[in-house]
């Protein structure tokens, strides 16, 4: 059987040779090479040790058609109410993958911070882009990486230049709309400059009943001194795929916070790949996540490769896994031979509330320096019952009380969030029971 | 009024074998009356707190518990704290992540809707809190801790007797709250303890030593030993068990 035979169907006949309108020549080769490295690896199966917990079969029995734009004017009240709370933020919204600047709110950007879609960066400022794409994506490790490396028509280009700092925080509204069911391939490229600070918020939200499929890449490269608080909330709709590849690319010094919170979506895999790529380079993940229907998937990637020395980095996960749904976590360390005086922390802990859940958590070290210290642990458990009791005993009745041990238990991820309008934006989101 | 006839109560053990640790119980309290279990070791005292808390680990297979002429073991927990039941625990539970003022309030103001009263808002119910805190001899940062965590034997006790004085039950049952407690905090149990003293609440007073009935002084003593009441008197019978043990009784265990 040829590899290219796992791809489905509507994904060979939809044409994978989309053009990019005015794409440079370097573009539409990358593309080309993509594609290719797509078609010869195939879609993975479970044979595949980093797909081994990863069921895509359901992509076989599904029609995706190429998602389309739509009305901004009928999403006005819905972006309105996903403002947040609690101060200003500038808005930067896209629908069904594309970049709507009149749903946006960009009053408070800042003059010499460039926030436009990839084809206006590809025109306008072609070099900053070149300078820091992605040259290649490792399409046997990230498929759908390739896939949208092949395929996508839009994203979005931010550019914050050296020594900026960005008081409110950047709210990336994704939103999904419409009666088809679409899969749209978002490529967006964030570039923080030295010294420059920012908060980013990155959201995904939809009520849509029907199924549709968001396969995002975004590339995020931090300079040297730059600080990044990076907050991605994902609570896409019920039958929704959700497909997200995160490459960050640190340099001296900088600091990354990473904390993600997955509730949403039918099937949703997360690929975090940090690149610390030189000396004092410092990466602080996090993740809370919680699955409560039927037939729920949500899988964390994250992959920390330390090339520097003085670099540290951490990854903790946390998640509730309810009803008959799954949960994967796979952290993966990685300390090159000359990075010395590495400080790595991994955890994962699970809640399962009922008999049908299932999670599957595995921490991986590999570490080639000496001058290392790792710490990792993983558990997976059950609602503490002497906790309920104890809290019942009070006077608190069943409910109330789970509900107060489940947010006790994401306290330890959520009060990593400094901003009180996102606090309670994932405080609504991921503790109802 | 409390009304225990004939409770006898097994567990489950980590074998699966079925172990009687109550073997027909009989107790009752009247309004304002303060009564103590003592009774060594493994007599059944603390399972007969948690079977009244209602604690799920056990099976009552006979006899009866009524509450103010209610049937007690047919409520939750949570129900049976609402009718005014409170256990201090004698390993209070650590609940990470949990603050214990947001807990504390939780608790209080679903109490207070139960009875029809409204809530407490955020600042009635720091100035309560910070008084009665005081009283069991808490500093203040120990409402912004998570409950119980890393908080000292003593620490969870006080803890305990604070839940207790912020939630004014009618029943009160304090399961060994005296032990592992140095003279000062065995002090405080006794002076919150005595400061509910009213003539509609009942108190049972589970206790090992003689030392905390100094404080609290009891209407009613009772001797447990093997899942059942085998003497009951006035407080001089905890003076007599303090002088001469428990061995003095065995002989009526026997017969």
């Amino acid at each position: 059987m040829s590899v290219a035979m796992t791809i489905p169907a509507w994904l060979q006949k939809s044409g994978m040779d989309i053009s990019f309108p005015h794409a440079p020549t370097w573009l539409n080769h990358y593309r080309q090479q993509q594609r290719d490295a797509f078609i010869e690896n195939g879609l993975p199966t479970r044979k595949n040790e980093r797909w081994k917990y990863t069921d895509l079969s359901f992509l076989t029995n599904t029609n995706f058609s190429i998602a389309m734009r739509v009305d901004a004017d009928r999403l006005l009240d819905a972006v309105h109410q996903h403002r947040l709370q609690h101060g200003a933020s500038i808005l930067l919204v896209f629908v069904n993958g594309y970049f709507m600047p009149m749903l946006s709110d960009m009053a408070m950007l800042p003059q010499n911070v460039i926030a436009c879609s990839m084809g206006d960066a590809l025109q306008n400022h072609t070099e900053k882009v070149q300078a820091n794409w992605m040259h290649t994506i490792d399409a046997q490790h990230y498929p759908f990486g390739s896939l949208n490396a092949a395929m996508f028509v839009d994203g979005l280009f931010f550019y914050v230049p050296d020594n900026i700092e960005l008081t409110m925080p950047i709210h990336f509204l994704s939103l999904a709309s419409g009666d088809n069911e679409f899969i749209a391939h978002p490529h967006h490229m964030i570039i923080l400059g030295r010294n420059s600070k920012m908060m980013l918020v990155e959201e995904y939200f939809s009520w849509l009943e029907h199924a549709y499929m968001m396969n995002i890449v975004t590339t995020m490269v931090v300079l040297e001194n730059a600080t990044l608080n990076h907050c991605k909330i994902q609570h896409e709709g019920k039958q929704a795929v959700h497909m997200a590849h995160t490459f960050i690319y640190q340099k001296q010094n900088s600091s990354v916070t990473f904390t993600n919170f997955s509730s949403g979506s039918l099937f949703a895999r997360d690929e975090v790949v940090v690149k610390l790529q030189e000396f004092g380079a410092n990466c602080l993940t996090c993740g809370f996540y919680h699955l409560r229907y039927d037939n729920q998937y949500i899988d964390h990637h994250i992959d920390i490769d330390h090339a520097a020395p003085h670099s540290n980095s951490e990854m903790l996960y946390k998640g509730i896994i309810d009803k008959k749904s799954r949960a994967v976590f796979n952290g993966r360390l990685h300390v090159e031979k000359d990075a010395q005086k590495i400080l790595a922390y991994q955890a994962n802990h699970n809640l399962l509330l009922s008999k049908d859940a299932e999670v599957y958590s595995k921490p991986e070290l590999e570490i080639y320096a000496d001058d290392v210290k790792c710490k990792h642990g993983a558990t997976t458990g059950q609602i503490d019952r002497e906790a309920l009791f104890y809290m019942r005993s009070r006077g608190i009745d069943r409910d109330d009380a789970m509900n107060i041990l489940l947010q006790g238990f994401a306290e330890e991820v959520i009060k990593r969030i400094t901003h009180l309008g996102v606090k309670m934006r994932v405080q609504e989101m991921m503790c109802r029971a | 009024m409390l009304n225990i006839n004939n409770l006898q109560v097994t567990i489950q053990d980590e074998k699966q074998n079925i172990k009687p640790i109550l073997r027909g119980v009989n107790l009752s309290i009247k309004p304002g009356e303060v009564h103590a279990i003592m009774g060594p070791n493994g007599s059944g005292k603390s399972t007969l707190a948690n079977v009244l808390a209602g604690r799920e680990d056990y099976h009552v297979t006979e006899g009866t518990v009524a509450l103010n002429n209610e049937d007690l073991l047919l409520l939750e927990p949570e129900e049976r704290a609402a009718r005014g039941l409170f256990l201090a625990f004698q390993y209070p539970t650590e609940i990470p992540g949990v603050n214990n003022m947001y807990f504390l309030r939780t608790a209080l103001n679903g109490l207070r809707k139960r009875k029809g009263l409204p809530p407490l808002d955020a600042a009635d119910f720091l100035m309560l809190a910070k008084s009665k805190i005081k009283e069991v001899g808490l500093d203040e940062t120990f409402l912004h801790r998570a409950v119980n965590e890393g908080f000292s034997g003593g620490e969870k006790k006080r803890n305990e007797v604070l839940q207790m004085m912020m939630l004014e039950p009618s029943f009160i049952i304090l399961d060994e709250t005296d032990s592992g407690l140095d003279i000062d905090a065995l002090q405080m149990v006794g002076r919150c303890v005595n400061s509910l003293r009213a003539h509609a609440r009942m108190i049972l007073v589970v206790t090992h030593y003689q030392r905390l009935l100094d404080y609290i002084q009891p209407d009613v003593v009772h001797v447990m030993s093997n899942g059942k009441i085998l003497r009951s008197g006035d407080k001089t019978l905890a003076h007599e068990l303090e002088a001469k043990g428990y061995g003095w009784l065995e002989p009526e265990v026997k017969s």
